[in-house]
Order: C-alpha cells, then structure tokens, then sequence
C-alpha cells in the first residue's frame, strides 16, 4: 500500500515539471510580446528594450523558465498587468472561493449522481428509469452557460428563491448561512454535466453487476431485495464512481468558471474571464497553472482511493 | 434485439483481417452493413437528420433566413417577444431578428467545431503513427509530451490558450485542436502498437513488404475508422466547448452573430426578454445532443460486436 503511494507520488513530479514547462511556453504564444501590451502602441524601441531587459525576455529561452520556476516555487507568479499588484494577492481569496464552489458542485455531483444511478438501475426500463437516462444525456451534451442562465433566470429573477449573483449579500461577508444561501445555483449550474457523467457510470455499473452470479446467489438464500441492492450490488460499483468522481473534479473547474461568470462568483474563475479582456497573461499563466495542480493532486488522491478500494491492486 | 437482424459479421472473418485480404468487396459490405445498422437505431437517425438540417441552414443562410441578421428591425423594434408576426423567434436587444441570427450563427458555429476535429484528427495520425513507428524513444518523447496536456482540464487549457493568443475564430479552433491532440494521438498510438502485432503485418513484412508500404497499406486505412468515431462522437462536445469560447468573449467579434455570443449577448436583457439568451443556448442543446446520437450510433453501427448485438 505504501509503496503504491509512493510510486503515484513520484509520479507526479514530472507530470507538474512538465506542467510548468507547458504553461511557461504559453507566454510566449503572446502574439509579438507582452512588452507590447504593457507599454500600448506608442512605445519607444528604448523603453520596449528597458522592459524586456527588466523582465528577463532578452535572456535564452531556458534561463528564463529556471528563473520562473524559480519564482514559481517560491510562490511569486509576477504582477498583475490589469490590478497592478502581485498575481498571487489577487489569487489567495479567490483560491479558496472556487474551492468553496467546485467542493459544493462535486459533492451535489457524486451524491445525485450515484443516487440517481442506483434508482435508475433498480428501476431499469421504467419510466423513472428512461426519464433519469434521457435527462442525463442531455445534461451531459449542454452547455454549463446555457443551464447557468436558465436556473439564473427561472430561481433568481422569477421565482426569487435565490440571490442572482455574488458569494454574500452586501455586509453578511463571511456568514456561513448567507454563503449556503448563495452557493445552490452556481453549484447546481456547474455539476450538472458531472452528475451525468457519474450517474451513466453508476447505472451501467449496476446493471453489470446485477446480471453477476454473487447476486443471483445471494437473492436465491433468499435475502431481501433492498439488501441485495444496497450490501451487496451497490459496494462494488464504487470504486469506478471514485475513480471518475476524481477525474471529474477537474471538468468541475471547467464548468465553475461558466457559472462563476455567469452568477460573479468571485473566485478564479472569474478573475481570469476578466483577465480574458484585459489580456492580463501573467494572471491567466497563474491560474492555469494552480488549476492544474490542483487537479493533478486531486487525480493522484482518487487514484490511491480507487486502489485502496479494489483488493486486487492493493498489492 | 431482434433475430433477423445482419447475420453476416459473427460468422464472417474478424473485420481487419478481412479486410486486408479481400480489399474492396468486403470494405463495401461492411460499410453497408454499418449503413443498415444505423437506419435501424431511430435516435441516431434522428440526430443525423437535425444536424444536417442545422448545417443546410447554415449553409442556405443568405436563402433561407427572414432578415439580414446585423440589421434591426423596422416594424418589430426591440425585444419582440417569440411569435411576433414576422419574428418567430422574437427581436434581441437592437432588434435583429433572433431566428436570423441563429441560422447565420450555425455559419460560425459549426466550423469552429468541425475544423478542430479535422486538424487534431490529421496531426494526431502523424503523431500517433511517427510515435508507434519510431520505436521506444520516439514514443516515449511523443506520448510522456503529450501527456502533460491531459493534466489541464480541457475547457480551462483552450480558454487559457484562447485568451493568450488573442480573440478570434483561429485562435479559438487552435485552441481546441490543442486539448484534443492528446486524444487522438493516444487512440492512434494504442491501436497502431495493437495491429502492428497482428499476424497479417508479420505476413506483409516477410513477404517483403516496406515500411512505407506497411505504414500506408495496412496500418493507416485500420487507424482511419477509430479516428473517425473518435471525431464524430466528440463533436456535440467541441460545438458545446466553441459555443463557451465564444461565451466568455474568447470567438468571433461582433457583429457578427455566433451562438455562443448570442447566448452571451442576451445576458443583460435575462430578466425581461429570456429569449435573446435562451434560445440560441437552446440551439446548441438540440444539435449538440442530435450529434451525440448520431455519434454513438455510427460509433455501434462501425463496431461489428455492438451491431449484432442488436
């Protein structure tokens, strides 16, 4: 079991290595030079020479990336060009914001999903069943904007069961009931796509299994259904449901940054769609590259789950 | 399901091998075996039919659309609601006629889908074929490269690159064959390193056959059919992730009308016209959930297992 944590963990290191080096690289697709951009169209060869000296640009390309990383490491992802003030005191709040969001989006996500999944497939062709499965289909091919703005309109503007937009009403900042308040919609808006994702997976899961002689052994002892279901069905369909829970985490983020628009959230995700207009690269680079190693430790967690669940690869 | 249903596949020859054998006779009954098995899956025949009648009226736009979709309307003024007379779909915020605007929107919308598609499924080929071809450390370069892309979540990776590279159409669709570049090299890779162990290309190489040949002969045309399920069934996925781009401001600049922007556009008329936003929203639900249907029934009507499994 160690060892196999070990062996993820080390694997890791040159996946986030590599990472780095793809997110570095990403600067430099800036169509001439961010310089460029800092300076506006009317900057003088002398001032564009000052600046690229400044920021290390006239250095070879690898020194530049050691010198990042560097940085990186050490926790300082440049300045903002937009808010003037270093990335990572833009990101701090914001981090933990979308975490607040993508957690509450994952686990409406994983318990709906596999609730559903499991409904669906005890009641395998009824209509409940065939209901859960067309509606999880079109969940799963529907734009998070799309649904964002329907529940956006249909629960805050009409029915006005839930604040349209922001984290907190004006003065209640840090109240956890106004945030439990706040979170539903962009949440539910956000983990559609997973919910279906993960719901198919229970259901065809289930079925399987169902089908699998354990099971006709177990309802010819004569047990009853609901247990048969629920001990003995149901526990072996949960190590692939781990599994694709912790690869959707990562879609989450995805999808929360649609809902963090479209409900201003004020969370990465969000910062980055207004860093998307002002071309503020170094906060888009940061971004990107704490999602993704968020996302990498999300994976390596789920992937020691699902091996510490099935016996056959705890060795 | 029923028991008539295509009895040639389960006795024939498995399918690759066939195929290499007798080229031409067999390649023909097998599409047309595939053709038969998707007329019978009635969800994907109805995908394919709303997909290409959003792409004929894409394609008819300047024909088939009421109005010219950049110029408001004189009768109807904004926000018409659906069902005004001469605006099925109702007026947007300067009164262009919403239903013009969706049958020109699909003119961006489906490209920037498709041409990702195409130009990740022809790089992957490369990629996948060199990597497979060139033996351990080719490979090993290649794929550990390319596996680094499956760390970022795929919507962020093509809005990060969309962003950085500037809006636009291009930069959008660069974007997006980016985060599907990973996918199709490894199908290739996988299923190149699979039929390279297959007894028929030990047959070809000891009757003499090239590397060359070898490659274009046999292992491309077997590479060719997982590609192109891979990119039919991604393709309600990549309307869906284009649609956002544009969403987030990422696509084409305005005027002119994309579904995305439209849905974007509508936002700060929600509370007393919807439609402007949810509609065209509804558009790219519709065609994108017809092109996962039909989709998956090409992909189970390619797959000789699935088809008589029916």
């Amino acid at each position: 079991m160690f060892k196999l944590i070990g062996r993820r963990v080390l694997a890791v290191v040159p996946i986030l290595l590599g990472v780095s080096i793809v997110t570095f690289l990403l600067m430099r697709l800036v169509p001439g030079d961010f310089t460029l951009t800092l300076l506006g169209p009317f900057a003088t060869e002398k001032r564009i020479a000052e600046l690229r000296e400044f920021y290390g640009l006239d250095l070879p390309l690898h020194v530049q990336y050691l010198k990042w990383l560097w940085s990186i490491v050490q926790g300082d992802f440049g300045k903002s060009i937009a808010y003037r003030v270093p990335v990572a005191q833009l990101l701090a709040d914001r981090v933990v914001n979308t975490l607040i969001l993508t957690f509450a989006a994952a686990l409406l996500a994983i318990v709906l999903g596999f609730l559903g999944g499991t409904v669906a497939a005890v009641r395998r062709f009824t209509l409940v069943d065939r209901a859960t499965t067309l509606g999880a289909v079109i969940a799963a091919s529907a734009p998070t904007f799309w649904f964002g703005l329907l529940m956006l309109y249909l629960f805050a503007l009409k029915l006005r069961w839930f604040p349209a937009i922001g984290m907190y009403s004006l003065g209640r900042e840090g109240d956890l009931l106004n945030l439990l308040w706040h979170v539903p919609l962009p949440a539910l808006s956000a983990c559609l796509i997973s919910l279906a994702v993960i719901l198919r997976l229970t259901r065809s899961g289930l079925l399987d299994v169902m089908g699998q002689d354990y099971i006709r052994a177990a309802r010819a002892r004569g047990l009853p259904e609901r247990v048969v279901v629920y001990r003995h069905a149901v526990r072996s369909v949960i190590p692939p449901v781990v599994n694709i829970s912790g690869l959707q985490v990562g879609f989450l983020f995805g999808s929360a940054l649609f809902a963090e628009v479209i409900f201003q959230w004020p969370g990465i995700g969000l910062l980055m769609f207004n860093s998307i207009l002002a071309r503020d690269v170094p906060v888009i680079q940061a971004v990107l590259m704490v999602i993704a190693i968020v996302f990498v430790l999300v994976n390596l967690v789920s992937d020691v789950t699902t091996a510490a669940l099935t016996p056959r690869e705890r060795e | 399901m029923s028991a008539s249903a295509s009895p040639a596949p389960a006795s024939g020859p498995e399918p690759a091998a066939g195929r290499a054998a007798v080229p031409v006779r067999s390649h023909r009954s097998e599409l047309g075996l595939a053709w038969a098995a998707m007329a019978k899956d009635r969800l994907a025949v109805a995908g394919l039919v709303i997909f290409a009648a959003a792409v004929l009226a894409a394609v008819l736009a300047p024909l088939v659309s009421p109005y010219h979709p950049d110029v408001a309307s004189e009768t109807a003024g904004r926000l018409a609601p659906p069902f005004t007379t001469g605006h099925p779909l109702g007026t947007d915020g300067q009164g262009r006629d919403v239903l013009s605007r969706i049958i020109w929107g699909g003119r961006v919308s489906i490209p920037t889908a498709v041409a990702p598609i195409v130009l990740s499924s022809v790089a992957g080929l490369v990629l996948g074929l060199v990597a497979a071809f060139t033996g351990r450390i080719g490979s090993a370069f290649i794929m550990r490269g390319l596996d680094v892309v499956f760390a970022f979540p795929g919507v962020l990776l093509a809005v990060a690159v969309a962003a950085i590279m500037g809006p636009g159409m291009m930069n959008v669709m660069l974007a997006m064959s980016i985060v599907l570049l990973p996918y199709v090299t490894r199908i290739v890779h996988v299923e190149t390193v699979r039929i390279l162990r297959m007894d028929f290309i030990e047959a070809a190489t000891v009757s003499g056959t090239g590397r060359a040949r070898l490659l274009f002969r046999e292992v491309l045309p077997n590479v060719v059919g997982p590609v192109i399920v891979f990119g039919t069934t991604s393709l309600g996925g990549m309307l869906v992730l284009a649609a956002g781009l544009s969403f987030l401001g990422a696509g084409v600049q305005p005027p002119t009308a994309d579904w995305g922007i439209m849905a974007s556009d509508g936002r700060v008329v929600l509370s007393n016209a919807p439609w402007v936003s949810i509609l065209p929203g509804l558009v790219i639900v519709l065609v994108a959930v017809a092109c996962n249907f039909a989709g998956d029934g090409l992909r189970d009507a390619l797959d000789p297992r699935q088809r008589t499994r029916r």
